[in-house]
């Protein structure tokens, strides 16, 4: 009965969702319709053009390519910022150490960093997502290191008492409790990533969503560069609500 | 033979501001032998959490050795009741047991035995966290005895559980300790509690915590906690020692 609820509940709320995400296209093509220019394409134009771009043009290979940087960049900055979080949160040494690193990593200009790794490693795959995992490792770490300060030290004796291998210790005891710090991280990490690694291939590569911007962008192709926007948006939204969420039910399904 | 013998000179917390250490526990010595149920008592803030927690060797900094017996082969040395339950949360309660015990162990199925004897069969599969605190604590204790403990310390685990509960998990301690024999170091405030489960009963004095009595209790097993000869032994022992669960028995002077 009770998931009988639950799942009607999520209904009605899928059912809002897509309401609200109508009534924003109602209201574009609206606009679009008043001001009835080619600077403003309405919703029936872009989603057309999406559909050219998509079975004659090379939307599946630029978007695949972004996608791969994306995931690639996005795996790298939580493991690695993952890594130095639990490190900072647990151990004060270790935080003193880092902490100065951290405030210079997050105020240095996504930009710059992009701009270096260019210039010092080349305008290669390597160097781009190299850019874009170090912009995001930053924020990875401080949000983890506040899951790792809140870590419960009483569960830790338990498994020192109980002499559990660090392995046990590690992912029935100390990660659990970190999981809803490491979700927040990781939503707000495919959000940040994927607009950086646009920025990462406007500047240097020569495929990808941000380069297919880019040279439509030079055309003044407003129709084509909303539509590789918005599938590459409906793309990140897919991963949201098919992987991320179902993800944060499973691993938070113990909670009241 | 004996499973625990200890001999402290002292145990001191220091403090940031010099001079102002606080000494814990003043010199204690005394050993446990193998079966045994002792109950250390004594007034709150003597130092008894502090004595567990130095026997279980979560707490290395003291002066003085403790000797704990090898147990079982199959099992640890230490295995340690807390105050609060300690579950986690995000395992089921079966989970829970079999966390802390050997691939082996977890074959012979000796997790679900010991749940079936909690009576906890009905709910091997919940999270602990949508138990009452009585089942919490029995998950626990079960957890407690999977790891077939050489010496098991319990630090008011029936604490904070209304009456009919507390004396029911009483009971069920006293059943599964007859079943399954292991020296057991119970701390405890409550004198009623301490007469009614123990073979022998150490009186603890205020901080800085020694032992100002020690009692064999010859009352026959098994026991009912509403038996009259518990009160009347409580009643006679503080006739002899008025003071005595303020930590000082007759003959031991105020200033030590």
């Amino acid at each position: 009965m009770r998931r009988l609820i639950a799942s009607l509940s999520t209904a009605s709320d899928l059912a809002l969702r897509l309401l609200s995400l109508a009534f924003l296209l109602v209201i574009w093509g609206l606009i679009a319709a008043l001001a009835d220019t080619p600077m403003l394409p309405g919703p029936g134009m872009v989603a057309l053009s999406m559909f050219e771009h998509a079975f004659t043009g090379d939307l599946f290979y630029h978007v695949g390519v972004t996608l791969r940087r994306v995931v690639i960049a996005f795996v790298v900055a939580m493991i690695i910022g993952t890594a130095f979080g639990m490190l900072m949160g647990r151990q004060r040494q270790f935080d003193m150490l880092f902490d100065g690193w951290l405030v210079l990593g997050l105020n240095i200009p996504a930009l710059v960093v992009i701009m270096l790794c260019y210039v010092w490693f080349g305008l290669t795959d390597v160097a781009a997502i190299l850019a874009v995992a170090i912009n995001k490792i930053p924020t990875v770490v401080v949000t983890v290191r506040e899951g790792a300060r809140a870590v419960n030290r009483d569960l830790l004796q338990v498994a020192e008492i109980y002499r559990l291998s660090w392995r046990k210790t590690l992912f029935k005891i100390y990660l659990p409790q970190l999981y809803p710090y490491l979700m927040v991280a990781a939503r707000s990490g495919l959000a940040l990533i994927w607009k950086i690694v646009l920025v990462v291939e406007l500047l240097g590569r020569s495929d990808g969503v941000g380069f297919q911007l880019s040279v439509y962008f030079q055309f003044f192709d407003i129709t084509s560069i909303l539509a590789y926007t918005l599938a590459f948006v409906g793309i990140v939204l897919f991963i949201e609500l098919a992987m991320v969420r179902p993800l944060e039910v499973r691993l938070t399904r113990w909670r009241l | 033979m004996t499973a625990l013998s200890v001999r402290l000179s002292g145990k001191v917390y220091a403090s940031r501001t010099p001079g102002c250490d606080h000494k814990a526990l003043g010199s204690l010595e005394f050993s446990i032998p193998e079966g045994q149920l002792t109950c250390i008592l004594g007034p709150s803030g003597c130092g008894k959490t502090t004595l567990l927690n130095i026997m279980s060797g979560l707490d290395p900094d003291m002066e003085g050795t403790v000797r704990v017996g090898d147990g079982a082969p199959d099992g640890h040395a230490i295995g340690y009741m807390f105050q609060t339950p300690r579950l986690l949360d995000w395992l089921s309660v079966i989970d829970n047991i079999r966390l802390v015990m050997d691939k082996e162990a977890i074959r012979s199925g000796r997790a679900e035995r010991l749940l079936k004897q909690m009576r906890l069969e009905d709910v091997m599969d919940a999270f602990p966290n949508r138990l009452s605190g009585g089942m919490q604590r029995r998950v626990a204790l079960a957890r407690a005895f999977a790891v077939n403990p050489g010496v098991l310390l319990m630090d008011e685990p029936f604490i904070s559980l209304d009456a009919p509960v507390a004396n029911r998990l009483r009971h069920l301690l006293l059943e599964i300790w007859s079943a399954r024999p292991t020296t057991i170091l119970f701390v405890t405030h409550d004198l009623h509690e301490a007469l009614y489960l123990a073979d022998r009963v150490l009186f603890m004095s205020s901080s800085p915590g020694r032992i100002v009595l020690d009692l064999a209790v010859d009352l026959r097993r098994p026991r009912d906690p509403n038996d009259p000869a518990i009160d009347e032994l409580a009643h006679s022992l503080l006739r002899e020692h008025p003071k005595l669960l303020a930590g000082l028995a007759k003959g031991s002077s105020e200033e030590a």
